[in-house]
């Protein structure tokens, strides 16, 4: 599903544009790796390597870049962790720690505006244990994480060669070649989770997928999908191989689990269908039935082949549970009600009867039992579960990473892999993934917490839904597109704003137990009930994604902190919160009560707020809404600690935000 | 032990109501209420009365008049469904009585027939405005006791509603009649059915009617279960009387004094309420804000959120609340150690814009302009004279009245919001008066639109040759909150907003003096313009606009450029405990600002009423002066600036982006220099809000005057642009940070 997406990441790396990220050179001995970071921060365990490309134990890191500045500031700069740090701008070391960091912080600097040279250098603990973070301060603004697209640097070739390997470190796991060419001792304890990824269950395939699907499927996946990491396994250009195809199909469908054959939903539910599909925003991540895929960078998966995919009526049980029949799905589990999967299983497969992608392929009769010879002799049980499996006769990984694969194997131009697999790879992957073989295997056995976070955004999408520091996300661009199914339904225009949280801070924003549970899925309550879309369920990768999102800021996984309640501070801070103070009960409910008045904008109900946000957060949110989240309409009660409520707590906005606190958790 | 009684604290502490539960169920708001109200008919619930009047008849009993039809909706004992903004918070809720088990009830027609005998509703828009045939003229309150007073058909009345036990008793006084006149009195489910007298009826349900003083009961003869009473023609004055009850022939009550219920009566506020003022102990701002203190304890509780206010003369003022009540405090000549509030009226309809006329107390509500009128000079308002009620209104909760200013002719001006829907996009329906600025002749009789378009202003202003502004949010059709301006001669005009642009179909779009971005301005209130008289540090003329939203203040710098006016905002460096909704200057030469909290703001109070004084010691250190060049722009500071400093260009941050005026709701920020013109068009179909593409334009150089006080900026490219964000960082002469920045609006040719 992102392969083209990453293909576009991939371009941008090769480019030598600058870019709002710094780098980051990683040193470990006479190891070196260099990466772009957008956020300088480091959270890694003791026994986790700081990168995949390097061991575990002691390293340093040096951020370089510059900082962009559009209007003179006269700033402080601290830190917080524990290890050596150190700061210079413009070549001159303003600030520097070791040990306990954030005693102390930079003197005042007078920044002109425009770039400024930024150069960090960070030493972990023996044992290779990080913690860092970064802040600034000025009058006026409390201290705060600098926002990421502040940062900008230039990718040097190490960062460009660095980059690149990431990316065919990712993409080789996606397209499972390890399933085929196996490691002679395995992963090891601590794999890159990657590695661990199968392709749909093929179990019970013949219950819920049409045969004619199957075949058009086996003979040209990207023809159907371009996306796909699904290899072509036959030639169709051959007589050969469709009837390979057709034996494979024939096979498959003959793969029953005894599952009743259903009817297909009520057409009639279709118009209901096209309302979920609207609100939910299905458009970020797919190109709707009638509209052809197109190569605009969106990668998003076509749905003009699912009334030709599934068999009447089994489109429901996907819908409701896509993980059950494929793991490591990009489709989310978005606890659909059984009339929301019934009736968008209405409109997808009405919106595409007849609008299947026309392949041309004329096949013949297959034959299940020749095609069971074939997957058999394919090795799909490689990587489909529910297929037979079998001892692989492909090369073994330790061997394939001696050789070059320009020259043979999979990668290799057509002429030089006669018979192989034929992988769903442009030429900016086909050179990802050579650049990866250069440094052997060795980093598929391991893993760091962070990077792994900064793959999944790009894997599952997350930005297809949420801003990112300062881009927008495409359903913002996309939603409207499908506004017409929604369009006879009276109120929607009624509701309070329909954006969706940003993902910039999300690893400082929130707990990570709480970023674990909307991940699996788990959470009782929505944080934002007054929203269309909601949050789906990622549910295979949702504890290690969840503690790399902290990792990624810079926190240690974290869950919520018990807090001694002082009373006489949480009675201030109910006067605050409350129609006497700064009327946050306007927008925000408590539990049961609702928002007195909220218009426009829904806001979080504060009864979440204490298994959801982190201390930090809450004070630097509360200093200045709308410079963590531009355009957040969360009024600023305060500029430079000065509160507009001069007579309570001396005025002092630090004070009453945790008088506000100590309310927020007096349960 | 410790920690078991911490937490019982706190416990303790959340069993306490968080937001004072339901302040509106105690509130007195006296014994007529206007507001609109629902209610039901025979048990299904109804709009019934969009500029409703509510009559407290003691002991939980209420009746409901349509003060637009003139008719009696309901006489009931019980509570009310409440609802409504200003009470309960909720949007779109209406205040529905709670009349499933009424006394009496009446169906939604006129509540007099006309010359031809019929009660078919002929207004121009059906459902609203004042009947053809009849108008309230006003009320007039006696103690507890209301007596309604209007015309029907050419002849004046007075209406008395009493209640003695279970009995109601309609008490009218009439002047002379040319010809009968013909009254809805109930519409029962079943017949009534009329003695032969045509003095008493009953209806099947069990309802009794009496009536005294020559009036004739029937029933309808198209509907027999509509009861009518019929006045007869008359030269003098006739006082007659109904009475109702269940069961057979009620007793009217003694028949009221008319002279004396409308010749004022004694007061029901008689309380004064004490406060002292906190003056600012601060030397060293520029502005100092003195806060009087609000009787916000008070015997009525009542919630007491400001949004009007005048002077009536240099010791005292009248402010009129969100919830209808006018106070009038007095204190401000003296040293502030004791204010005297009193409360002189309530119950009047969102009244959020107050003047003074000639010591007259003016009060803008929702439904009409009220003229308060103290007959016996206790302090208290005896008639509540309706000084105009022409503005068409509908049951939407968002189309408030904002301000109420006066120009130098004595006419009045409001400011009317459309009525947007529950969560900000779109309206419903439009009527005449939805979205326009109101001009009301010096007597009242003339409503004039003067202005459409308008979308949520907050507030306005009238300057000093005759300017109307207005302040408007972003919104739908309206890309980014702004400074809407029109000279006297230029008048009407068209605001922008598409669904409430009414007659002027033809007229261009008159864009604003200037755009302001969202974290600058998200929600204006008033504009109010410096008087000769002012010690405020700005010149005389100069406009201050308000910001509700963000409760701050901004210097207004006219530009003249390319032949027509534009401007540039500058916030003043004023702190306010709440919003800043109305200001107005002291004949001190200070400035009161008057905001509440009702919807989005960062208000940190939700009402104050503050003085704002200006500190010649400090001085005010902003840009007096804006200009546009060929070549970029020029600011005028009233201090000579550090030569080296003002020379650099990096002490300069230029921005500058345009917004998509659309159906949409607001608008992204959309570049200049490099205008992506598919965004553009994209963000007419759907919201952009999240487009944020502003130009850094490259400052080429900084050139100070000879004087030392003003730079020239020489831009890289100048043009014309919606917002040009100009901020400095400046030092004076003497090293004092000057920083800031200035949001303007360039046009072209």
């Amino acid at each position: 599903m992102e392969r083209m997406f990453r293909n576009l990441v991939i371009a941008s790396v090769l480019s030598g544009s600058t870019c709002a990220e710094l780098v980051a050179t990683f040193s470990q001995g006479d190891a070196k790796d260099v990466r772009m970071d957008r956020i300088p921060a480091l959270s890694v365990a003791a026994g986790q390597p700081p990168t995949p490309f390097l061991n575990t134990g002691g390293f340093g890191v040096e951020w370089i870049g510059s900082l962009e500045l559009q209007e003179r500031r006269r700033l402080y700069f601290s830190f917080e962790g524990k290890g050596k740090a150190s700061l210079s701008i413009d070549g001159e070391e303003v600030l520097a720690e070791e040990g306990d960091l954030g005693v102390s912080k930079s003197k005042r600097l007078r920044l002109n505006p425009g770039e400024h040279d930024i150069s960090i250098k960070y030493s972990s603990a023996d044992d290779g244990s990080a913690l860092f973070r970064i802040y600034w301060e000025e009058a006026g603004m409390q201290r705060q994480t600098i926002p990421p697209p502040v940062f900008a640097g230039e990718r040097t070739d190490e960062a460009k060669l660095g980059e690149l390997q990431r990316h065919g470190r990712m993409s080789f796991t996606q397209h499972n070649c390890a399933k085929c060419h196996a490691p002679e001792e395995g992963f090891g304890a601590t794999p890159m989770p990657e590695t661990g990824e199968i392709a749909p269950i093929l179990a019970g395939a013949g219950d819920r997928l049409s045969e004619q699907w199957l075949r058009e499927w086996i003979a040209d996946p990207k023809a159907l999908k371009p996306t796909t990491h699904m290899p072509g396994l036959v030639d169709p250009g051959t007589a050969e191989g469709l009837q390979e195809a057709a034996d494979l199909a024939a096979f498959l469908a003959a793969m029953r689990m005894g599952g009743e054959a259903l009817p297909a939903p009520d057409g009639g539910l279709a118009k209901a269908g096209g309302v979920h599909f609207h609100e939910l925003g299905c458009v970020a991540c797919h190109y709707p039935a009638g509209e052809e895929a197109t190569a605009d960078g969106a990668d998003r998966v076509p749905l003009n082949n699912v009334a030709s995919k599934y068999l009447p009526g089994k489109l429901v049980a996907f819908l409701k549970k896509p993980e059950a029949y494929h793991p490591f799905t990009g489709m989310p589990n978005f606890r659909f009600s059984e009339e929301e999967a019934v009736s968008l299983a209405a409109f997808l497969r009405a919106g595409s009867e007849g609008k299947e992608t026309k392949t041309g392929y004329i096949f013949p009769e297959g034959d299940a039992i020749r095609g069971a010879a074939i997957s058999e002799s394919l090795q799909c049980g490689s990587c489909h579960p529910g297929l037979p499996g079998g001892v692989s006769r492909a090369a073994t990984l330790d061997e394939i990473f001696k050789a070059d694969w320009l020259k043979k194997g999979c990668m290799a131009e057509g002429d030089k892999r006669p018979g192989l697999p034929v992988p769903n790879i442009e030429e900016s992957e086909r050179e990802a993934l050579v650049a990866f073989s250069k440094l052997g295997y060795d980093s598929l056995k391991k893993d760091n917490s962070a990077e792994f976070a900064k793959r999944q955004i790009d894997a599952k999408r997350c930005s297809a839904c949420h801003a990112l520091d300062d881009k927008s996300s495409l359903l913002d661009s996309l939603h409207g597109t499908t506004a017409g199914l929604a369009a006879h339904v009276e109120g929607l225009n009624e509701r309070v704003d329909q954006t969706r949280p940003q993902l910039t801070f999300v690893g400082e924003m929130l707990y990570t137990s709480y970023i674990e549970a909307m991940l699996a899925g788990t959470t009782k309550t929505s944080p934002r009930p007054w929203l269309g879309t909601r949050m789906p369920a990622f549910g295979a990768y949702a504890k290690p994604l969840a503690e790399g999102l902290s990792r990624v800021h810079g926190f240690d996984p974290s869950t919520p902190v018990e807090l001694e309640v002082d009373p006489e501070l949480a009675e201030i801070g109910r006067t605050l919160v409350g129609a006497d103070g700064f009327g946050c009960t306007t927008c925000h409910g408590i539990g049961d009560q609702d928002p007195t008045a909220a218009f426009e904008v829904g806001a979080v109900n504060f009864r979440l707020v204490p298994q959801r946000l982190r201390q930090g957060y809450f004070y630097r949110w509360m200093d200045n809404p709308a410079g963590v989240f531009p355009g957040s309409k969360m009024p600023r009660y305060a500029e430079g600690n000065e509160s507009q409520r001069g007579d309570i707590l001396d005025g002092d906005a630090h004070k009453q935000f945790g008088a506000i606190w100590h309310w927020l958790h007096s349960e | 032990m410790q920690r078991l009684s911490k937490v019982l604290a706190v416990s303790t502490l959340l069993i306490q109501p968080l937001v004072a539960q339901k302040w509106y169920e105690k509130m007195d708001v006296g014994p007529a209420w206007m507001n609109t109200f629902g209610d039901y008919f025979h048990g299904e619930k109804r709009m019934s009365a969009i500029k409703g009047l509510s009559v407290d008849l003691g002991e939980g009993w209420r009746a409901l008049y349509d003060t637009e039809t003139l008719r009696l909706s309901s006489v009931y004992k019980g509570g009310i469904e409440w609802g409504g903004t200003p009470w309960t918070g909720a949007h779109g809720r209406l205040m529905t009585m709670g009349n499933k088990e009424a006394l009496l009830v009446t169906d939604t027609t006129s509540g007099w027939a006309d010359e031809s005998g019929s009660f078919d509703d002929k207004r121009e828009i059906k459902g609203h405005g004042d009947i053809p045939h009849g108008a309230l003229t006003g009320h007039y309150r006696h103690g507890r006791t209301i007596v309604l007073e209007y015309t029907v058909n050419g002849t004046e009345v007075l209406e008395n509603l009493e209640r003695s036990g279970e009995t109601i008793t309609r008490s009218f006084k009439f002047g002379s009649r040319k010809e009968a006149l013909t009254l809805v009195v109930a519409d029962e489910k079943g017949a009534f059915t009329v003695g032969d007298d045509m003095l008493a009826a009953k209806s099947a349900d069990g309802l009794g009617i009496v009536s005294t003083g020559g009036v004739k009961l029937a029933t309808d003869p198209k509907n027999l279960n509509r009861l009518l009473a019929l006045i007869p023609k008359g030269d003098g004055e006739l006082v007659a009387q109904i009475a109702i009850a269940k069961g057979d022939k009620p007793t009217a009550g003694a028949k009221p004094d008319f002279a004396k219920l409308t010749s004022g009566g004694p007061g029901i506020w008689t309380e004064t309420i004490t406060t002292e003022g906190k003056i600012s102990g601060n030397d060293e701002d520029t502005y100092l804000t003195d806060l009087v203190t609000l009787p916000t304890e008070n015997p009525w509780d009542a919630n007491l959120r400001f949004g009007g206010f005048d002077f009536i003369d240099e010791d005292s003022a009248a402010l009129s609340t969100w919830n209808g009540d006018v106070w009038v405090v007095s204190g401000l000549k003296g040293d502030w150690k004791e204010f005297k509030w009193r409360r002189i009226a309530a119950g009047l309809f969102e009244t959020i814009g107050l003047k003074v006329v000639d010591g007259e107390i003016y009060v803008n509500g929702r439904d009409q302009i009220t003229k308060l009128i103290d007959l016996n000079k206790d302090g208290e308002t005896d008639y509540f004279k309706v000084f105009n009620r022409d503005v068409y209104i509908s049951e939407n909760f968002h189309e408030f009245a904002f301000d109420l200013q006066t120009d130098k002719e004595g006419n009045f001006y409001f400011a009317k919001a459309a009525p947007v829907r529950g969560g900000g996009r779109g309206f419903d329906k439009i009527l005449p008066h939805h979205g326009i600025v109101a001009k009301i002749s010096p007597d009242g009789k003339k409503f004039e639109v003067v202005a459409t378009g308008i979308r949520a202003p907050g507030g306005m202003g009238i300057g000093p040759n005759g300017e109307i502004t207005t302040g408007e949010n972003e919104g739908t059709w309206q890309p980014s909150c702004k400074i809407n301006y029109v000279k006297a001669g230029d008048m009407p005009v068209f605001f922008g907003t598409e669904d409430s642009r009414h007659s002027l179909t033809s007229a261009a779009y008159t864009p604003p003096l200037v755009y302001l971005p969202m974290d600058v301005d998200n929600s204006g209130g008033s504009q109010v313009w410096v008087p000769d008289y002012a010690k405020f540090g700005l010149k005389t003329d100069e406009m201050i606009h308000l910001s509700y939203g963000k409760s701050s203040l901004f210097r207004v710098l006219p530009v003249t450029n390319n032949g027509r006016l534009q401007a540039g905002a500058v916030k003043l460096p004023i702190s306010l405990q709440s919003s800043a909704m109305r200001a107005r200057f002291h004949s001190d030469g200070s400035m009161y600002v008057l905001g509440f909290r009702g919807w989005q703001t960062n208000a940190a109070t939700a009402c104050a009423f503050q003085r704002i004084r200006f500190n010649a010691e400090v001085g005010l250190k902003l840009p007096e002066k804006l200009d546009y060049t060929e070549s970029g722009v020029k600011l005028t500071f009233p201090v000579k600036l550090d030569a080296e400093l003002a020379e650099d260009v990096t002490s300069y941050s230029i921005q500058r982006w345009d917004y998509v005026r659309s159906v949409q709701y607001g608008s992204g920020e959309f570049s200049v220099d490099n205008p992506d013109t598919e965004a553009m068009e994209k963000a007419k179909k759907s919201e952009s809000k999240r487009h944020h593409k502003r130009d850094s334009v490259k400052v080429e150089s900084a050139k100070l005057s000879g004087d030392g006080k003003t730079v020239e900026l020489v831009l890289e490219g100048m043009k014309p642009s919606m917002s040009l964000k100009v901020g400095y960082d400046l030092e004076d002469t003497d090293g004092e940070i000057l920083k800031s920045e200035v949001h303007a609006t360039v046009y072209g040719k």
